[in-house]
């Protein structure tokens, strides 16, 4: 027998009939499982609150070396969450720190610093180092960034993610 | 006690029938019928022979009728009697009237639906006899239990044809001199040959 005979038989003992009181129940009963699963996931919101991230990584200080160890217009590359939250660290012209994720915000290339700007060679988007804003090319949204910090003994600390640019005018 | 189980059987003798039309007027007083015959009577070769062959819906086994209808609309219930299109479904494309190998159903024009004989589902499920089988005088068309069948009559009732490449087993029977040959219709052959 055909596939799709099952679906539509000759002989009516075959036919699953649903009648339109039988398909208001369905619809009822789904209708009544949505809203009481929302009402569950309501009461338990306020211990979700305090639920680690996602990762279920708190935010933790990672050691870049000496602060002065990049003259301006240099760059290195380190790692901070886990060895694939690729970052690079770079030194402005006007000798400012900065560091940034790596990974372009088109298409998820790594991003170099070319002395001046940070720059995605893949198809030729710039940005620029103080926020780490696009310029040129495809991509629309700043590079995420990374806050430092340089302790009294002299070395430079990643210590966490820099709120991206734009956020916060609001609150 | 229903009529339309596996014990009853409607029997069809072409040789008896009189052309008097009377099967026709009672399946048009059949009450779900609603005054819409749905036997057919036709006359064989008028100029040369009175004979004339009522047709009733022959309940094929594997209803080609249903299987060919694209809005799913004619069903068979469990004793084996293939029904009228349902009316929400049929949608009067008349492709169970190309497609039965012997012409049956009617689309009926105005009402856009396709009728057909029931065995009047509404009588013999009811523990009636056929309207057309009640008011047969020579009893060309026959409902009776299949073993009184032998004592009734000397030919015998036929379930199987094979009309050209099609194949059919039938609940209902024709009565035919011999049983032991599948009865093989070929229309092109026939209209070949002049009947």
């Amino acid at each position: 027998m055909a596939k799709w005979r099952k679906a539509f038989p000759v002989d009516l003992a075959d036919e699953s009939f649903i009648s339109r009181r039988e398909f208001a129940r369905f619809l009822g009963l789904v209708s009544a499982g949505f809203t009481a699963g929302i009402g569950y996931l309501w009461l338990r919101k306020k211990p979700l609150d305090g639920a680690p991230g996602p990762k279920g990584i708190p935010e933790s200080a990672v050691d870049l070396g000496p602060a002065d160890a990049l003259k301006p217009g240099q760059s290195r590359l380190f790692t901070y969450r886990d060895k694939d939250d690729r970052c690079i660290l770079l030194r402005t012209a006007e000798g400012e720190l900065k560091a940034y994720r790596q990974t372009c915000t088109h298409l998820g290339c790594a991003v170099r610093f070319n002395g001046g700007q940070l720059e995605c060679p893949c198809h030729n988007g710039f940005f620029e180092c103080g926020h780490g804003f696009p310029v040129q090319g495809p991509p629309t949204r700043p590079l995420s960034g990374i806050a430092l910090n340089v302790r009294p003994d002299g070395t430079l600390w990643a210590v966490g993610d820099l709120p991206k640019p734009g956020e916060g005018k609001e609150a | 006690m229903p009529l339309v189980n596996e014990e009853y059987g409607f029997f069809i003798d072409p040789q008896r029938c009189i052309g008097c039309r009377a099967c026709v007027g009672a399946c048009a007083e059949c009450g779900t019928h609603r005054g819409r015959s749905m036997i057919h009577l036709d006359e064989m070769d008028r100029l040369a022979s009175t004979q004339t062959v009522p047709t009733v819906c022959m309940h094929c086994e594997d209803p080609i009728c249903a299987q060919v209808c694209p809005a799913d609309a004619i069903k068979r219930s469990e004793d084996g009697v293939v029904h009228s299109s349902q009316k929400p479904r049929c949608i009067g494309c008349q492709n169970c009237e190309l497609s039965c190998p012997f012409g049956v159903p009617i689309v009926f024009s105005g009402l856009e639906q396709m009728l057909k004989c029931d065995l009047c589902y509404d009588r013999t499920s009811e523990g009636h006899r056929p309207m057309c089988a009640t008011v047969c005088p020579s009893q060309a068309l026959l409902y009776v239990p299949k073993t009184q069948i032998e004592s009734l009559r000397k030919n015998k009732p036929l379930r199987e044809f094979t009309i050209g490449s099609l194949h059919v087993k039938t609940r209902n029977a024709v009565m035919v001199p011999d049983d032991d040959v599948p009865l093989h219709l070929d229309a092109a052959l026939l209209i070949a040959g002049g009947f």
